[in-house]
């Protein structure tokens, strides 16, 4: 669904067994998921990918789980995301 | 005070109760304050007068008040006494979670005990592993047949010792991640409890912080808000009655305190201060002023709050999160400050020995532990992470 990056990154700032694949439709506040990991992944992401997040993009929705996260990231940045 | 909403207002004005109470808190403080114990005549005004049942729905039998009601309430009580006044706004926090979380059986069980009998509930948060991080937990509780069994070491459990029940955070399971936390309602008859005491603190002294041991088990309807389900209690009930209701107290308190120095000036009780003199007329605009920015600030966060909670929207966005953490900051700093000025401005006689009519010093005390009172420290930093998920700076009152 979304490129090795993207998974390193989001993988970072959760609980997760380094076994299991990170799960797309996942609460990531299940996971551990707190307000300064968030902005790690939110700063990250941003860098990594050359794109900044709009303010009406800064909500708890988009960082909801993994899936919403990408998909906000694929609208703003359509051909610099890789998907596999 | 708004309006009363309440039943028993159909005969006496909750204002009218809630100044009877704080006459009676303000006569036994600095006893309640030298002894360092719960403050026993103060409480038992307190659950006689029905306000343990402020928040109680009145289909419960309860007052039916709102945090506006509490807020108001709890700034003229703590002009009383700010021990006793905080143990009412904990117990006040807990009873909101519970209406708005609680199962339907053990509402139905357990508000109309609070709305009669006074049956008062103390809050279990703080535990050796996680120590003040609120979110996390490490105690678990582990599944029975119909119930859940826990031990749960608490090593600051204010009023804990009189408490008839406790909100206790734990755990959801043995194999769960530390921030997989559940809320659970434990009443005293269901657990075994061991007190260790030995609160003798600075100030807040009839707090009385006490360790408690529990062990015992508790059926699976006392689960509060799901398994799992504390964190969105805390964002969307928990803090926001504790960073309203603390700061309610502190400023009801430091009022208090600044109210008594003037009524000294001017009757000309205050040895060295000359109300015609240009220092002390600065000296009192600045204290007036630090009351005011947080009573107004109380009163923006009190507004956008509850108006979020009555239309049933969330309070989990980063600029709500900004407003309740910067208000709890904000209080507990502004009020120790205008206390720390008013010693300054009354002097030795009148602002630092016990026995003197403003009991200044005991207020310094006191609101020294505001700051520390889940510690500012650790609401900055997340303030601060949340300031980056909001670059439009969306103050409160937008």
């Amino acid at each position: 669904m979304w490129d090795d990056e993207f998974e390193r990154l989001v993988r970072a700032q959760v609980t997760l067994p380094p076994e299991e694949p990170l799960p797309p439709d996942a609460e990531l506040v299940d996971l551990g998921l707190d307000s300064m990991r968030t902005v790690t992944i939110l700063v990250e992401v941003e860098q990594a990918y050359g794109v900044t997040f709009t303010d009406d993009l800064l909500m708890p929705a988009t960082f909801a789980t993994a899936r919403t996260l990408w998909t906000a990231l694929i609208g703003l940045a359509p051909t610099r995301v890789g998907q596999r | 005070m708004s309006t009363p909403t309440a039943t028993q207002s159909a005969v006496r004005p909750l204002p009218d109760v809630v100044a009877e109470v704080a006459a009676v808190l303000r006569e036994h403080a600095a006893e309640a304050d030298r002894s360092g114990s719960f403050p026993i005549v103060s409480f038992g005004a307190v659950r006689r007068s029905g306000l343990l049942g402020l928040l109680v729905p009145t289909e419960y039998g309860g007052l039916g008040g709102s945090t506006r009601d509490l807020v108001d309430a709890a700034q003229m009580l703590a002009g009383g006494c700010l021990s006793t006044t905080l143990a009412f706004v904990m117990h006040a926090q807990q009873v909101d979670t519970l209406v708005r979380y609680g199962s339907p059986a053990l509402k139905a069980r357990l508000l109309p005990r609070v709305a009669a009998d006074g049956h008062y509930l103390a809050s279990v948060t703080a535990e050796p592993a996680t120590g003040g991080n609120l979110l996390a937990a490490d105690e678990p509780l582990e599944a029975q047949a119909d119930g859940f069994a826990l031990t749960r070491m608490a090593p600051v459990v204010t009023g804990g010792r009189h408490a008839d029940g406790f909100l206790v955070k734990m755990r959801t399971a043995p194999d769960a991640p530390a921030h997989d936390v559940t809320l659970v309602y434990v009443d005293r008859s269901q657990v075994a409890v061991e007190e260790s005491a030995g609160w003798d603190a600075l100030g807040m002294r009839a707090t009385e912080n006490v360790a408690l041991s529990l062990r015992g088990r508790v059926p699976t309807d006392q689960v509060v808000g799901g398994l799992g389900g504390f964190r969105k209690i805390v964002v969307e009930a928990f803090a926001p009655a504790a960073h309203l209701g603390w700061s309610a107290c502190w400023l009801g308190a430091a009022r208090a305190g600044f109210s008594g120095v003037l009524r000294e000036i001017r009757a000309g009780r205050v040895r060295g201060v000359d109300h015609r003199s240009d220092l002390t007329n600065q000296r009192l605009a600045t204290i007036r002023g630090r009351l005011e920015v947080v009573s107004a600030y109380l009163h923006c966060v009190l507004t956008e709050v509850t108006g979020r909670q009555e239309r049933g929207e969330t309070l989990e966005l980063p600029a709500v999160q900004i407003h309740l953490n910067t208000l709890k900051v904000l209080a507990a700093r502004e009020t120790y400050a205008a206390v720390d000025e008013l010693v300054a401005l009354a002097g030795l006689r009148l602002g630092y020995l016990k026995g003197s009519p403003v009991p200044l010093e005991r207020l310094l005390r006191d609101l020294r532990a505001a700051s520390l009172t889940y510690d500012d420290a650790l609401l900055l930093v997340s303030t601060g992470s949340l300031t980056l998920l909001d670059p439009a700076v969306t103050t409160v009152g937008d």
